[in-house]
């Protein structure tokens, strides 16, 4: 017979279950479902087919969150909140806590499988403990975590700071565990390491967001560019979600919410250069500095970088030049940040910025290293969205926003169709401490492409002039053992290069050669986190290394020459049949720590280069 | 200087301030923030901790207070962390008042001087804490709060304790990391009485109880149950009515 109890216990389980059905909250084991699978297929294809089914499931409410947990990251980089960043010695305590065990096993079997997601998931399979809420949960008809709940206590162990933090931390963590089921933990253990390995690269989930939302792949280029606008795809998904894909088909950019820049292509050829960007063009002076995209809403000022970080607190100075000489209230503006000698005035190099990286003292650090600053666009204006404007009209209006001074002044130009008066000017950039100069196209569709690398902008730099310091940036995608006097090392890495069109990253080279032995020790030990088994989804590789890394780290390559090679995967085919460009004597030169890995250089830059080095070589005289 | 609040949905007389704060230290030992949940019934808090090992349930009827007027249920969010840093310890005699509007919430200790502190009510997520226990404790018994508490305390940084009833004379508690042990006995006195359904013995974190043993200074006696690898449940019952509930997983 049915005691009154046990009704109440049949009405709370159904109510619960209606919840979920009405679609108020998420379980999680629907994210884990995906998880999981996505851990094992490597078709883009496949992979969109799992994030529609995850987004498909999801509750408007909380759209959002789910489209950062799939990021594996809690909020977007910009909003300079704290990242979990939890290491694995709080990771081992809660791991133990969760699951009765001591902290010896934990570290135990952590040395067995390599992973303490994984380590997570066993120690649940093997234990039973399961803190209180084993012994309460029958009781209330709990139907597991939500992705709510685990959202919710995620953004806490990141903003739980000060006194009593560290324990707080480590019981929450432990509380989540507790909760979990095996593959929930797992995942759970991994994107508090931030190590998620789920292959998903944002160009998926605006696919994903275009097919749910807006019933086709097709309504992609909207979702991309709402995103581009503004630079949060959670908020993005939220909106849609809420209002539909028209909503976000006029976005105007928001101050505050950074804008993903316009990007340059790259040549060497000033005819060529003019040819490409239609005749006449805008050509500036390129700084050597960082580039600052610059919000401005009444006296409140914030500073992006090129990769979207919020770094205003490093230019206390620059906010005070854009609160005295931009005239509008509201304004989003684009420049370049430079440093210079305050004893003559004179550019200096990028790398002296990086002392403005340190969090205190700033103000000490502004008298030794003042700065300019070198406008030359501007998105947003008292409402106007300028992005859909040409060039022409933009640099208008920035003369009218702008009050120029020594420090803050319009970035050096000319305008020209002259490709002699084009190499004049670089070659005056180049003297005057410039990297080169960027042209721009000035016809009337040379509109502001945020987030895009195209021809309207083509950056000629000084590299360029000579094959020999022809320099490319690469992405390590897995390592080869060192021998010898390396052995026990990390000796060569495999290095890729981005291919936008299929989102992948195709290898180039192995690259052995310019490492320090400092390099050497250091490569390993910045390895060591992204380690894969197995080969990540977005890597395209013949070749089997040692080891498979995610991509990550971007290096800056010096290469002897483009060469053909059947052993890489990089534009093959593109030239001859089943043979891909290579980079010949490839040398490290720098880390470039700035750019992610789809900042790398594409597929196509290196197919151009390749092929304009061919026009070299058959245009040279023949003995 | 902020004025107190004049208006008012909840406002209580508690005749002990030290008390009342005795209280709040044992669970800001466990969680940084609970809801004062009010009806016209009394004051229920209840809070589990974030790694989900203890649980603690106070329940104080409207009739333990000098005076208690609530005018509509009312939830107050209290940020402990905060309230305990800045909030005297009362001492014996110092009565405490409370008062709270929805938005803001005051504690008043009158002694030989007054003082008033005041607090913004914080948001804290509502989610149901489960407390509908279906264990059956076959370990019943009731302690002489002193005994238990020293027994604890000379426990300290034993790491594991085993709670162990074999037959109906003694409570064993023994500290798996400095092999030590306390036994409670009928004859020894600090039984006051046993029963023993099934000889049980499960193991419990020391960290958690050592936290929380200063609830014993409360009471002259309180009970204690337990199964084999079953919760721990401590249950206080005060002179005026008060009833502390605690419950502590086990280890594996």
């Amino acid at each position: 017979m049915l005691c009154l109890s046990d009704v109440f216990k049949t009405y709370v389980y159904y109510l619960r279950k209606a919840v979920y059905l009405l679609g108020y909250v998420m379980e999680l084991k629907i994210l884990v479902e995906a998880f999981n699978q996505l851990e094992k297929i490597t078709s883009r294809t496949q992979i969109t087919n799992v994030v529609v089914n995850v987004l498909k499931n999801t509750p408007k409410e909380i759209v959002d969150k789910v489209v950062y947990l799939l990021q594996g990251v809690l909020w977007p980089d910009w909003k300079g909140l704290p990242e979990l960043g939890v290491g694995e010695k709080y990771l081992i305590k809660a791991i133990a806590k969760a699951t009765g065990s001591s902290e010896e096993e934990v570290e135990k079997t952590y040395k067995t499988s390599g992973d303490l997601g994984k380590t997570a998931e066993m120690l649940k399979m093997r234990k039973s403990a399961g803190g209180l809420t084993k012994f309460l949960s029958s009781s209330t008809g709990r139907a597991g975590l939500t992705v709510e709940k685990v959202y919710d206590t995620l953004a806490k162990i990141a903003l739980t700071t000060g006194e009593g933090s560290r324990d707080l931390k480590i019981n929450l963590i432990a509380g989540l565990l507790t909760e979990a089921t095996p593959s929930e933990a797992k995942f759970i253990v991994r994107f508090l390491e931030g190590r998620l390995r789920l292959g998903l690269g944002e160009a998926t989930i605006l696919d994903a967001l275009a097919i749910v939302f807006g019933g086709s792949q097709a309504y992609r280029p909207i979702v991309e560019r709402a995103y581009n606008i503004r630079a949060d795809l959670g908020s993005i998904a939220r909106l849609i979600a809420y209002e539909g894909i028209k909503s976000i088909e006029n976005i105007k950019p928001e101050v505050g919410i950074p804008i993903k820049p316009m990007l340059a292509e790259r040549l060497d050829n000033p005819e060529e250069i003019l040819s490409k960007v239609g005749g006449k063009a805008l050509v500036e002076f390129k700084y050597d500095g960082e580039r600052g995209q610059i919000h401005k809403k009444d006296d409140t000022v914030y500073i992006f970088s090129r990769r979207l970080e919020n770094i205003t607190h490093q230019y206390p100075d620059v906010v005070e030049m854009v609160r005295t000489h931009v005239l509008s209230n509201e304004a989003i503006l684009e420049g370049e940040i430079v440093a210079t000698d305050p004893e003559t005035g004179e550019l200096r190099p990028f790398q002296e910025l990086m002392h403005r990286k340190r969090k205190y003292d700033i103000h000490e650090v502004i008298k030794e290293i003042p700065v300019k600053v070198f406008l030359f666009d501007i998105l947003y204006n008292e409402g106007e969205d300028l992005t859909t404007k040409p060039i022409a009209y933009r640099r208008e209006v920035l003369k009218k926003v702008v009050k120029e001074s020594e420090d803050f002044r319009i970035a050096d130009y000319i305008i020209t169709e002259d490709p002699q008066e084009l190499e004049k000017f670089f070659l005056y950039c180049i003297e005057n401490g410039g990297e080169g100069v960027v042209v721009k196209a000035l016809h009337s569709n040379a509109i502001y492409q945020a987030g895009a690398r195209g021809w309207l902008w083509i950056k000629y730099k000084r590299d360029y002039k000579s094959e020999m310091i022809d320099t490319v940036d690469l992405v390590v995608v897995g390592a080869f053992a060192g021998r010898g006097k390396r052995g026990g090392k990390w000796g060569t890495l495999l290095m890729a290069a981005y291919d936008k069109k299929t989102d992948t990253f195709k290898t180039v080279c192995k690259l052995g050669t310019g490492f320090t032995d400092k390099d050497l020790e250091e490569i390993t030990e910045m390895l060591k986190p992204i380690t894969l088994s197995h080969k990540h989804p977005r890597v395209d590789s013949d070749i089997e290394p040692d080891i498979w890394v995610i991509p990550q780290y971007v290096a800056e390559v010096l290469g002897a020459e483009l060469t053909l090679s059947p052993l890489h995967t990089c534009c093959k085919g593109a030239v001859k049949k089943d043979a891909g460009i290579s980079i010949r004597f490839p040398r490290f030169i720098k880390w470039r720590p700035d750019k992610k890995p789809e900042d790398a250089t594409t597929t196509d830059e290196l197919l151009e280069m390749y092929r304009r080095q061919l026009k070299k070589v058959e245009e040279s005289p023949t003995p | 200087m902020d004025e107190g609040l004049e208006e008012f949905k909840v406002y209580f007389e508690y005749p002990s301030g030290k008390v009342l704060v005795n209280l709040l230290e044992v669970l800001g030992a466990l969680v940084d923030e609970v809801l004062f949940n009010f009806s016209e019934d009394g004051l229920t808090i209840k809070a589990l901790d974030p790694a989900q090992v203890a649980l603690i349930k106070i329940q104080i009827p409207a009739s333990s207070f000098l005076s208690y007027d609530v005018k509509s249920a009312l939830s107050v969010g209290v940020n402990l962390s905060d309230v305990l840093k800045s909030l005297p310890k009362p001492k014996k005699g110092d009565k405490l008042t409370f008062k709270a509007d929805g938005s803001f919430y005051e504690f008043f200790i009158e002694s030989i001087t007054s003082k008033r502190f005041k607090y913004r009510s914080i948001e804290v997520s509502s989610a149901e804490i489960p407390e509908e226990l279906n264990v059956k404790f076959n370990v019943r018994a009731s302690v002489v709060a002193k005994a238990f508490k020293d027994a604890i305390e000379d426990l300290k940084g034993g790491g594991t304790l085993v709670f162990e009833s074999l037959e109906k004379q003694h409570l064993i508690i023994k500290a798996t990391d400095i092999k030590a042990e306390a036994k409670l006995s009928l004859i020894g006195g600090s039984l006051l009485e046993l029963e023993v359904d099934e000889p049980s013995k499960s193991s419990y974190d020391e960290e958690y109880l050592a936290k929380v043993i200063h609830l014993a200074d409360l009471t002259d006696t309180l009970k204690v149950e337990f199964s084999t690898d079953s919760p721990l449940h401590l249950v206080l019952t005060m002179p005026s009515g008060e009833l502390v509930e605690y419950l502590q997983a086990p280890k594996a």
